[in-house]
Order: C-alpha cells, then structure tokens, then sequence
C-alpha cells in the first residue's frame, strides 16, 4: 500500500514541478544564449535590458525553487490530509503511518529534484555544467593542503555533519510540518491557524533550546577562540565538531518523536470535523 | 450485528454533538439516520467511518473497532466532494481499484456509461451535481458490507434523486447494510427497512419502518414533521 500512496502522490504534483523544473532550465539557457549574443553584438541597449532581465528571473527561481517545493509539499498535505479530500485519505484501508512516510518520501524525492535541477541550472548558468565535481575536486586539493592528520579528519567529520544535516533537512521540516498540522486538527474551528501558531512556537522553542545547548557544551572554547590567537585550528574544529554533531542528534530526536507523535494523534484523535 | 455503539459521546470543545447513543444495527438492511441538520447525523457517520474519535464510548463494525479492518469493508460517502480534483474519472476508478479489495472498475464503468460520464473527463472540469454522482458510482461500485451514505440526494434535483435511489438499491448486496442519512424522508421512506430518529445528538426512536406504520398509524415522514416540529 504504501507504493500505491506514493505512486499517486507522485502523480498529484508532477505536473506543476514539471512546469517550475522546465521554466528555470528554460530561463538559465535563455540568459546563456543572451550573454552569447550579447558578446558578438556589442552595444546592444536591447539585449542588455533581456540579459538583466533573464538574470534576475533566473536567480529568483533559484532563490524560490526550494521555497516553492516546500510551499507545494505542505499545501499538498494540508489538502490531502486535513481538508475534504482527507475525507478520502483518511477511510482508505491502511495505517496512519503508511500516509505520514509516503508523503515524506514523496518530499524528500521533490526536494532531491529540486536540488539536482537548481544545480544544473547554475551550471548551464555560470557556463561550468560540471561546477559540481570541479567543487569536490576542489575540496579534496583543499584537504591534501592540511598538513595535520588531526586537523584532516575533524574537517572531514564537520563537512560529514553539515552534508547528513542537509540531507535530513526536509526530515526535519516535514516532521514539523507534520506535528504542527496533527495539532491543528485537535482544534474545532481554526485548524490551520493553530498549525502556524504551532509550527512558529516550536521553532522558537528549538531555538532557545539550541542557544542553551551551545552555551553548555561552548562557553570556556568561545573564550579561547576569541582570545587566544595562537590557538591551534583543530582545536576549533573540535569545538564546531561537538556543537554541530549536537544540534544535528538532537535535531534527529526531536524529529523522530515529532513525526511519532503526529503519527499517534492522527490515528488517535483525528479529527475532520 | 454489525454496528453496534454503546454509549458514544462526542463533544466539540464545549457543544455536545453525540450524546449517549447506544445502538445496534443488523446486516442486510437499509436504514434511514433521520434528523434535523445538527442533530449528529454525520457526526454519527463520520465516528463509523473512522475520520472522527470520539469523546467517550465505543463503536463497533463486525465486532471490531474501528480501524483499517473496518475501512476495508466500508464504504463511505461524505456529504461533500472529497475526490482528487486533478484525477480523470478515469483515474479516481484505478485509484479506488488500488486501495480497495471488494471495488470493481467494471461495475463503476458500466455505471458511468449509463449517466454518459466520459471517464477521460478531469474531475475539476465537471459540474459539482456530476462530481457527486461520480463519487457516489466509485462508493456503490464497492461489495462492502456496509455502506454510510450522508446526505447522499441532499444537494441534487428529484430526477437525480431517483437515479441515485436507483444506483443504491441496485448495488448493494443483500447481506450488506445501507445507512442513508437524510432530511428529505419523503423520498426515501419507500426504500427503507428501519429509521432511526436522532435529536440533540441522542437516539429517540429505532424501529421498523413496518412498526412505525402499525403502531403510530402513519407514515415515517408524517411521524419525523410530528417529532421534530419546531
């Protein structure tokens, strides 16, 4: 069953990626073919006009494309889950959970798109398709320049931590997302209203819980950092290492139980009055 | 039995919508939850098919709880259009294919082709009375053993009322039950084996549409206008 919720899931919103996908590819080869004819006609006031034109579309779609897949995500569980057509969702034959995780993959396979998509298109737009290989290339002149082995591997395991944390991060949203949205349908009348209220209150709750965490684990290193110029870099390293691996566990936990917990009220308390 | 609720309760915030209702409901016939709106009619239908928790009590489908069980073999139709409105016809009978075991496609387009619905039509394309009549098609076009149909002739003209009459009667199966939950009672008396009353969200009256007939000498709308006068 949960093939089948993916699979029409899938087919609910790839028209409307296809059409966002397809515009900023059109427009990043548009503003490329503009800068090409703009180099053998010179003094063009027209094509300038076209070219700044083009850069500007092109960088607000690259700027949006994850706004949008977010915006597309939650509108399309908002609908799907707590307006009429949860109606649907909610009497078909299989487990709350089965519902959750399918729209969760669904995201993580829009956001995945986006971000390949975002890519190519830079690339087309900055003439280096394979900017992206030439960036790891880079990385790994970068590490063979470390002369410490110390030093090496408290870089590799802080770029390990920030690339899992990208990775995880529509997790982290959708779980949210999710929570925020199983507490709104606890209310009669205003839903959606109790959902952002809720989605606001949470982060900032995260927020003074991280602030707290990093003051606990940080505060004597900060000193250091800031104090002592000849402190060793590793040992900076460390310190961004603990802090980062941290957040990014407790970020996890708190993600898993928010995802578990709206899992529990959907299938406990829903309530599509 | 196949339904059977005992002391169900449901409260919206302060306001009692389900008060007490303690009912039991045998298979192989068609029933008629009667009410004026507000009185728990959907609330009642909406706890049975499993979109609502209620607030105290118990309901049972085939002696289970409610659940994925109990949604495999309900059928449930809501008083308002709950299909995906960027399905084809076409697609909203393969996605009811998909999830439900007892649908059958071939009945649904059969169906479809009586009422001239062209199955590569988009949903969102489509009159709101062709959008029910399409749902109600995907609803019946299921062997569930209990159907919950709210409001099902609510909003649609007597010609259509009596098609829709017709598709229910038609397509149940004889060991099914149908619960048609209404306030057009005069259209619907001739179909219906029991009836039961529902007020202020508790049950007042549960009986054979026969029994009505024999003991308050008339018909169940004659007695509904009498019960429920304002």
């Amino acid at each position: 069953m949960l093939g089948k919720l993916i699979k029409w899931d899938l087919m609910a919103d790839w028209k409307k990626y296809s059409v966002l996908y397809a515009a900023t590819l059109i427009v990043s080869v548009m503003l490329v073919a503009t800068g090409k004819i703009k180099e053998k006609i010179i003094n063009n006031r027209m094509l300038e006009i076209i070219e700044v034109m083009f850069g500007t579309l092109f960088m607000t779609l690259i700027v949006s494309i994850v706004i949008v897949v977010v915006g597309f995500t939650v509108t399309r569980f908002y609908k799907n889950v707590m307006r009429d057509e949860g109606y649907l969702t909610h009497t078909l034959p299989v487990p709350t959970w089965q519902i959750l995780v399918s729209k969760l993959i669904v995201s993580y396979i829009w956001f995945l798109s986006a971000a390949i998509v975002g890519a190519v298109c830079l690339g087309i737009a900055m003439g280096e398709p394979l900017w992206l290989f030439d960036a790891i290339g880079d990385f790994e002149e970068f590490m063979s320049e470390i002369p410490s082995s110390q030093e090496k591997s408290t870089v590799v395991f802080l770029t390990a931590t920030i690339i899992i944390s990208v990775v995880l991060s529509p997790f982290f949203l959708m779980s949210h997302a999710y929570f925020c949205f199983a507490l709104g349908n606890l209310s009669s009348s205003h839903k959606l209203g109790l959902a952002v209220l809720a989605f606001f209150g949470l982060n900032i709750a995260e927020n003074i819980l991280a602030t707290a965490v990093m003051g606990f684990l940080t505060p004597d290193s900060v000193d250091v950092v800031w104090t002592d110029e000849t402190i060793p870099p590793v040992q900076v390293y460390e310190m961004v290492n603990k802090t980062t691996l941290t957040i990014l566990i407790l970020s996890v936990l708190i993600s898993v139980g928010l995802f578990i917990a709206a899992e529990r009220i959907f299938t406990k308390k829903l309530n599509l009055e | 039995m196949l339904i059977e609720c005992r002391n169900l309760n449901k409260n919206f915030g302060g306001k009692t919508a389900l008060k007490d209702v303690t009912l039991n409901v045998e298979s192989g016939k068609i029933i008629g939850l009667l009410g004026p709106n507000g009185s728990g009619k959907t609330t009642l239908i909406k706890i049975l098919s499993g979109i609502l928790t209620p607030s105290g009590g118990e309901a049972l489908i085939s002696g289970k709880s409610i659940g994925i069980e109990t949604k495999k073999i309900v059928s449930y139709l809501p008083e308002r259009t709950y299909l995906n409105e960027w399905m084809s016809v076409r697609q909203a009978v393969s996605f009811f294919s998909d999830f439900y075991a007892d649908f059958s496609s071939e009945t649904a387009y059969d169906m479809l082709e009586r009422l001239n619905i062209n199955p590569a039509e988009r949903l969102k394309t489509m009159s709101k009375g062709t959008r029910e009549k399409v749902q109600l098609i995907l609803v019946m076009s299921r062997k569930a053993e209990l159907y919950l149909l709210d409001e099902p002739i609510g909003g649609v003209d007597p010609a259509a009322r009596d098609y829709i009459l017709k598709t229910i009667l038609s397509n149940y199966s004889e060991n099914a039950s149908v619960v048609i939950s209404t306030h057009l009672i005069s259209d619907i008396e001739h179909v219906l084996d029991d009836v039961i009353f529902i007020k202020y969200g508790s049950v007042t009256l549960h009986s054979t549409v026969d029994e009505i007939r024999e003991q308050h000498g008339k018909s169940v709308d004659a007695l509904f206008r009498e019960v429920f006068a304002c």
